[in-house]
């Protein structure tokens, strides 16, 4: 119940009066994992459980006939909330199509596209949003973290899987564990590139998730220059970071991958092969690979299944 | 004694003169700290990007004059859970807090100085914001202008007067 109120109070004020007691009944639901917003189309609700619609009484229905229709102005006000009546202080965030609220949770925007004065891409005339609850799950990769140990080592770890399927949050939980340790692996300094400020969600002053007592947090930074950044200043001995994959990201690891330190990343992708064949993560992999992949599947009814292969691309754990 | 007495008189007099243009002193002095600060609030959005409800509070912070009040009201208004239109609110704030000391077309100056902020345009905020605090300025320098004027009238009269009960007293 705490776990619900928290949630709500970090988002209410972004939903218009209209429906913001109807969001504080759907926000008691601890599978919500989406909320989306389309122009003119009905108010949907994603759950672990499958996509339902919103009725203006809170309640969520399979049928459309009495959902709520998101209107130009409910767009219009929730983005002037995420933005707090300041455009100007956003331009970065929305340069990349999504702003990071208050407890992790990512609004992702579209709309029409414009470059402004000084040449930065921006996003105006919002037509969709999706936002993505963030939740903490501590534990939920103590199952399979003896997997990706060998005695008082971490093994380079690359967690894949499709968007939506958790990655965050079990990179979230691996790093509380390297940091923290168990009775069978000591704590390790582990420093976090954290770019979308979803990893940690630390926003101002505020503490954000707990990562642990040997974490350092670099938050809001570009992946391949806080790699680096860590890397030369913080001493890290695991390096950690979510969604890799571009140019800069690959160049950095190239850098750093005999550097000492161990890697726990994190990649969009439905399995290996799929990763394989990207344009600069796949050569890098056919020379450096991972020593593990950590694979994460939804099945219908949001439970996750996770295969772990070794370099040599053999299954060593499953659930 | 007498002449104490009429020392005192006539300082009485040069007092209510002060005191009858003391109106139209706060005027300017409202007038002009807010284009002051209105011109560090565009500088602040400029340099450091911060979100307008934030700064707003910390505006609020730099001043006990009603300035500090409507920063701190229209701040806590945009930080509620409520729907907030943000023209709307800035307009209804800034006639109850300012009506007693602006005028009309400088109030206007100011809703436009309000809705200048809501621009993600940064160039043109700051060259719109240079226009309106040339606008204002004018505004000042006319108000001081008429308050010269005023306070010489007015402790001309009320001098006179005091000499004049002098004279009949003595």
């Amino acid at each position: 119940m705490t776990d619900y109120r928290n949630l709500f109070n970090e988002i209410a004020y972004i939903f218009p009066d209209s429906i913001r007691s109807g969001m504080e009944n759907v926000m008691k639901r601890p599978d919500i994992t989406e909320i989306r917003f389309r122009m003119g189309l009905p108010l949907m609700v994603r759950t672990l459980a499958g996509d339902y619609y919103f009725q203006r009484d809170g309640l969520l229905s399979r049928e459309d006939h009495r959902a709520y229709l998101v209107s130009t102005e409910t767009i219009q006000r929730i983005f002037q909330k995420i933005c707090q009546y300041s455009v100007f202080a956003y331009k970065e965030e929305l340069k990349e199509g999504f702003i990071t609220l208050k407890g992790g949770h990512r609004i992702g925007l579209c709309g029409k596209i414009y470059y402004d004065a000084e040449g930065m891409r921006q996003i105006q005339q919002i037509s969709s949003m999706n936002l993505r609850i963030a939740r903490q799950f501590r534990g939920c990769s103590e199952a399979f973290f003896p997997f990706l140990i060998h005695e008082k080592d971490f093994f380079n770890t690359l967690l894949i899987s499709p968007p939506g399927g958790g990655k965050t949050t079990y990179l979230r939980d691996l790093i509380r564990m390297i940091s923290d340790g168990t009775p069978d692996f000591p704590g390790k300094h582990i420093s976090v590139v954290d770019e979308r400020s979803e990893i940690g969600n630390r926003s101002g002053t505020v503490e954000g998730f707990y990562l642990g007592k040997r974490t350092d947090l670099m938050d809001h930074c570009p992946k391949a220059e806080g790699l680096l950044m860590m890397l030369r200043s913080m001493g890290p001995q695991v390096l950690a970071a979510d969604e890799i994959g571009d140019a800069k990201d690959i160049d950095a690891l190239r850098y750093i991958r005999n550097c000492g330190c161990q890697l726990l990343m994190t990649v969009h992708g439905y399995d290996l092969k799929d990763i394989l064949k990207r344009p600069f993560l796949g050569p890098y992999l056919e020379q450096y690979p991972f020593d593990r992949y950590v694979i994460i599947r939804v099945k219908d009814g949001g439970e996750r299944h996770i295969q772990i292969y070794n370099k040599m691309q053999q299954i060593v754990w499953t659930t | 004694m007498k002449w104490i007495g009429a020392g005192l008189v006539i300082l009485s007099g040069y007092l209510l003169s002060q005191y009858l243009v003391n109106p139209v002193r706060e005027q300017i002095i409202i007038l002009e700290e807010g284009e002051l600060l209105f011109r560090i609030l565009e500088s602040e959005i400029r340099n450091r990007k911060i979100p307008l409800p934030e700064l707003f509070l910390q505006l609020s912070r730099k001043t006990d004059s009603i300035w500090g009040d409507f920063f701190l009201a229209f701040s806590q208004k945009l930080q509620n859970n409520t729907d907030v239109e943000f023209a709307e609110s800035f307009e209804q704030l800034l006639i109850s807090y300012t009506s007693r000391f602006l005028t009309e077309e400088e109030r206007q100056i100011f809703l436009n100085v309000g809705r200048n902020l809501l621009s993600d345009d940064l160039l043109y905020q700051r060259k719109t914001m240079e226009q309106l605090s040339v606008q204002l300025t004018n505004c000042l320098e006319e108000k001081k202008k008429n308050f010269l004027n005023q306070k010489e009238v007015s402790r001309a009269i009320c001098l006179s007067m005091s000499a004049l009960i002098v004279i009949f007293l003595i």
